[in-house]
Formats: C-alpha cells, structure tokens, sequence
C-alpha cells in the first residue's frame, strides 16, 4: 500500500475553500442527492426491461450468423438468452468448451457490441433490429426526460444547473471519499499558493470545463456523469505544475513501512498522469478516465500560468512566505530576523535560501563559536549537515572546504558529514589533498575513520594522513588543530598518528 | 621530510563494505514493495496499450502463442531488466533501495556489479525465488540467503552504519 501526503508541511492559512468543498460534497451526497428517486425511476421504466430483452435476442440472432456452431442455441436455451458477465466464466465448466472456443464467442460478442454501437449494416439487416431500434428510441426519449427532470448531466442536457449538480454529486460513499482525501491532500497547497478565491475558480471553472468536456464528447445514450473527479484532478495538475520542483511525501506500507520523499515531477508522472492518460486511452469500465485526464491537462495549464504571472524562487512555496522573507532578509537586528526565518522555516523546512542566510548570520564573524549561544549552537548544528551537502552538490568546494574548517572540533566531524556516503568522503579526502586544503583533509579521514570503524581501508587512509602531515609545515594554527583533533577523536589508532607526528614535531 | 614532499594517496577510491551489516528481512520487502510498484506502472501500461492495440488490429487466435510469448518477453524480461540494470550498474541501489538506504554488494564486499550479475539476480534468480511459493525469499526470514542471492552471488546491506 501506498499513500501520498502532500508536502508534509503545514500550511500557514487555514484551507477553508478546501474544507467547504469537502463540506458541502458530503452535505450535498447525504442530505440531497440520497433524496433523489432519479435512480428508482429510471429503473422502474419498463421500457428499460424490454430493450435488454431485445438487445440479448439480437445478440442470438447476430451469434447464430457469426459462430455457427450450435454453441449459440445452447447458450440461448440454457441461459435464456440473457447474458451477464460471469456467464463467460463458467462456459468452460458448463459446455465443456476449450479455451479457444471461449475465446472465439467472447470475440463474437465483442464485436456485435462494436457493430451496434456503430450501427453497422450487419447489425441492422438482422430481423428483430427493428424492434430494438424503436425500444431504444422510446427509451432515450424517457430518460431524456428523467435528465433534464432532475438536472443529470449528459450530452443532451448540457446546462449549467447541471454541471454544477454533477461537480457536487457522488456515486457512492468511497467515490466521495477517495476525491475528498485527494483534494486535502493536494487543494490545501494548491489554496496556500494561489490564494482562496483563485483555488476556488480554478477548481469550479476547470474542473467543471473538465467535466462539460468530457459530457460533450461523449454522446453515449445512457451514460451517467457524475463525481467530483475531475475537479480534483486539475487540482492536482496545479499542484504538479505550481510545486514542480518540490518534493513529495509518500507512506509506504508492506510488512514494515515508511514515508518516503520523492520529487513532485516524478510522483505525478508515475503514479497520476502516466495511469490517468493510459486508462483514458484504453480502460472500459465506469471510471471517466477521459473526464480526469482533462481536468488534470486543464489544472496543469491553469497552475503553469498562474506560476508564470505570480513566480516565486525554487526554494519557496508561497508568494507569502516570499513577501514574509523579501522583509526580513536585511534586518540588522540578529534576534529578530532568527525569529523571523525560523517562523518561515516553521512551514517550509527544506527552504534552502533562507537556511543559507541563517548559517551566515549564525556563523560568528570572528569565527569564535564559543561565543554562540545555546539556541544558536543547536540551530546551526541542525541546519550545518544539509548546507554543507549541498554545497558539495552544487560543486562550491571553496566555500565548503572553509566551513567545514571553521566549525568547532567538539562538533563531531563524523555527524557534521552524516549525509555523505562513502564515495563522497573519498572523493572529498583526494580533493581536499589536490587544492592543498589539508586541514580539510585531516578533517575528512577523522570523519571516514570515526564512521567506518571495521573499515579495511583505515589503515591506508591513515598512511595517507601521515603523508599529508608530513607535507604540512606544523605552523602554530596547525598544530592547535591538530591536537584538538587529537584529543576529541573516538579513534585510538587516528589518535596514535597524530601524537606520533606532534611528538616528532617536539608539540 | 620537508614542505615540498608530495603527499602520496595510499588508499584508493574503492568503496570498502565491510562495516555494514546485511539488511533484514522486512526493510528488504518494503524495498522490493516499492519497487515493485513502480515497475508495476510500466507493466499495466504496457498490458493497457498491449491489449489495446490487440484489440484495435484484431489479430488472428491463431497468432495469440506467439503474441503471448512477445507479451510476456516484454512484461517480464525486457521492462524489469530496463528497470533494474540502468539503476543497479550505477550505484547497486533502485529507487526502492535507496529510500530504504539499502544496496547489494558481492558476497565478497565488492560493490560494483556487472549488468550479467544483475540479470541473474534480478530476472532468472527472483523468477527462481518466487516459483516455489515465494520460498526463496522467506527463506531469508530464517537467516539464510534468498536464492537470487545465492545464485548471482551477491548480498543485501544496509548503509546505516553499525557503531
């Protein structure tokens, strides 16, 4: 089982368009639209019977001319000539037929519904066609009736009491539910980031254009439109195209379970558009497909123009938590902007511009870190892993290689560099000795041997470390570095070199 | 020795696996599960588009045999094997994997595999695991290796790191 969550964050505004759509769909699937006898009425028609009747006697009539292998009067005498879905499951069982021969009748009733629904020759030439055709005929009038009755949305009642209807209506208890948790999901980031009533139109107009779309191209006579579907789908495809570059939390559930983060494009590719676009090529069923893949294009079109004329950076959500920083970003006094960026931070943890600006106001001038705080300690401490990844990542060594020298000894390297991997702490060590930044170095292979205790490659690694101070001229700086080193680290053997090597040095 | 020595690298770029311990049971079928979700989205797509078209052409039961075997050659060879070789040749870790912080590794500690190695593991060795009831992979559940493991010679560890 999987699940997706949203962002995870939590949104600074209360959703209340989101919440009064949830509201008025429940409201609206309990107290009025149970109400109606639409259901009951169009069922009672006895018309509704007849045509059934008629269809499966044309279907006899089409089998005996296609098969002609007695299989259809066998089927027509014991069955009764009315055919049900699980009737092709026990054919093998009941007429001791191979599967090929299931196959081939399945094959021929496949196409008698292709050939009826487009009206071929060989359909209409069968005798009791007729029949069926004025039954039908007399049906679509009654039921045309019973839609604009009771405002049902189809092709030939296409108004907007209608859409509207459809928009709020749902099948049944779990249709309801399964749009409403993906509207929460996805709406309430979708309200955050567009403002309620931008949401409002977009959800209402698109995904009603959506759904309109959908009942206009689908002329089926006795097709019944309804469901919240698509309107949640443009949601969605807002969501995709307004947090494009975010990234999205899943819970995942097989015998243990976790909650995963994995980039919005990705997710919505894989999981959403490419199944939504499939199925509405290929899928048959009572599911409109179609009517979602719509809402979602019209969603993503609608968020792509939206994200277009009110741009906020990559590293921000809202255009709110954009005014909020673009405030605060030059405020001398040190307090007040902590209070400030930690309050943004509150509903966007991953907001890479603002953590940045707050390691650099935390880091203090003259570099002495014993003059922080307790706060401000615990803070850059938290903040100090990511920052430092992604200056790896963005490939600005210079200014990690001066960072990670500045950070206090008794700060352990090993859990400063706790997002690295191993190949990234080996590449740091070769690199850190190509641009001769060797304090980096000595820094690098205290946190690999730390972390990689039972590690074969210590003993190399620690070789290296002898070379590297035996280049080094042991300056003072060096020296209370070192010994500092010497003193705080976890590894006897790390430990044993650079005494050895203070020892030479006479330190 | 003075400044000017070169420092000389003794050690090399080979990531080294031995303080890893071999992931357990549960977080290795949360992976698989992801996994196997993922690749199930390609599966249906290709079974939608496959039965789509078979529909649309109106092919032969005389041809079904031979469309089968192509059906299945591409479900089940060609789509996993698109999947997991790219992924696992690049770092032994799929998406799966690396949300669960796991990878395969050789038996020996070695972390490069070879795209044959990953075939084996991941196509003929899971078929293999999963024929008998799915007992190659309980088996795991009891300490012993999976049969895919067995057979690619390779195992499963966890990169948190063990103090």
């Amino acid at each position: 089982m999987f699940f997706p969550l949203g962002l995870g964050f939590k949104t600074r505004t209360f959703p209340f368009i989101t919440w009064l759509i949830i509201i008025s769909c429940s409201l609206f699937h309990y107290f009025v639209q149970e109400k109606r006898e639409y259901e009951k009425e169009y069922m009672s028609l006895q018309t509704h019977q007849r045509l059934e009747e008629a269809h499966n006697y044309l279907f006899y009539e089409y089998c005996k001319q296609n098969l002609g292998n007695g299989l259809c009067e066998r089927f027509a005498w014991e069955r009764g000539l009315m055919i049900q879905a699980q009737d092709f499951s026990s054919l093998e069982r009941d007429f001791s037929l191979t599967h090929s021969a299931i196959a081939e009748f399945g094959k021929v009733y496949e196409n008698f519904l292709a050939s009826l629904d487009q009206r071929a020759q060989e359909v209409r030439e069968l005798p009791s066609y007729t029949i069926y055709k004025s039954l039908m005929t007399r049906l679509e009038a009654q039921t045309q009736k019973i839609r604009e009755k009771y405002h049902l949305l189809h092709h030939d009642n296409l108004t907007a009491t209608a859409l509207l209807l459809a928009v709020f209506s749902h099948e049944n208890f779990l249709h309801l539910a399964g749009n409403m948790l993906f509207l929460f999901i996805f709406g309430r980031y979708v309200e955050a980031r567009m403002g309620r009533a931008a949401y409002g139109l977009l959800y209402l107009i698109l995904g009603s254009a959506a759904l309109g779309l959908y009942a206009y191209v689908n002329p089926q006579p006795f097709l019944r439109i309804l469901g919240a579907s698509a309107n949640v789908s443009a949601v969605m495809g807002a969501f995709y195209a307004l947090f494009f570059h975010q990234k999205l939390k899943i819970f995942f559930f097989y015998i243990a379970s976790k909650i995963a983060e994995f980039p919005v494009k990705t997710y919505m590719f894989f999981f959403f558009m490419l199944q939504e676009f499939v199925y509405s090529m290929t899928a048959e069923g009572n599911v409109a497909y179609f009517a979602h893949a719509l809402g979602l294009a019209l969603g993503m079109g609608g968020g792509f123009l939206w994200g277009k004329a009110r741009p906020v950076p990559k590293d921000f959500l809202y255009s709110e938590e954009l005014r909020r920083w673009n405030k605060i970003k030059n405020e001398p006094r040190k307090e007040r902007f902590l209070d400030q960026a930690m309050d943004i931070l509150k509903y966007n943890p991953h907001n890479k511009t603002v953590i940045s600006a707050v390691i650099a106001r935390l880091v203090p001038e003259d570099q002495d870190f014993a003059s922080l705080e307790l706060e401000e300690e615990i803070l850059l401490r938290e903040f100090l892993p990511g920052y430092l990844h992604d200056l790896y990542r963005k490939g600005e060594l210079t200014e990690f290689f001066k960072t990670i020298q500045q950070v206090p000894h008794s700060w352990s390297m090993s859990s400063l560099l706790k997002k690295f991997s191993q190949k990234d702490l080996l590449k740091l060590i070769d690199q850190s000795i190509d641009q001769e930044e060797l304090l980096a170095g000595v820094l690098f292979i205290q946190a690999f041997v730390e972390r990689y205790k039972r590690s074969r490659k210590i003993k190399n690694l620690l070789k290296t470390l002898k070379s590297i101070l035996d280049h080094m001229a042991l300056t003072e700086n060096y020296k209370y570095h070192l010994k500092k080193i010497k003193d705080l680290t976890s590894s006897k053997r790390l430990r044993k070199t650079i005494d050895s090597k203070l020892a030479e040095e006479g330190a | 020795m003075n400044s000017k020595d070169p420092i000389i690298k003794y050690h090399n770029q080979i990531e080294d696996f031995s303080s890893y311990s071999e992931a357990r049971f549960h977080v290795r079928a949360l992976a698989f599960f992801i996994d196997a979700v993922i690749l199930g989205v390609f599966q249906t797509a290709f079974t939608a588009l496959y039965d789509h078209l078979l529909a649309r052409l109106q092919v032969s039961m005389d041809y079904y045999v031979y469309v089968n075997v192509f059906y299945v050659f591409f479900a089940y060879v060609a789509i996993p094997s698109a999947y997991f070789i790219p992924q696992m040749l690049k770092s032994g870790q799929t998406v799966g994997k690396r949300v669960l912080r796991i990878r395969v590794i050789l038996e020996n500690n070695e972390g490069d595999l070879s795209s044959g190695r990953i075939f084996l593991r991941e196509i003929i060795g899971k078929f293999v695991s999963a024929v008998f009831f799915g007992a190659g992979y309980i088996v795991r559940l009891f300490g012993l290796d999976t049969f895919h493991d067995k057979m690619a010679k390779t195992k499963v560890i966890s990169l948190k790191v063990v103090d």
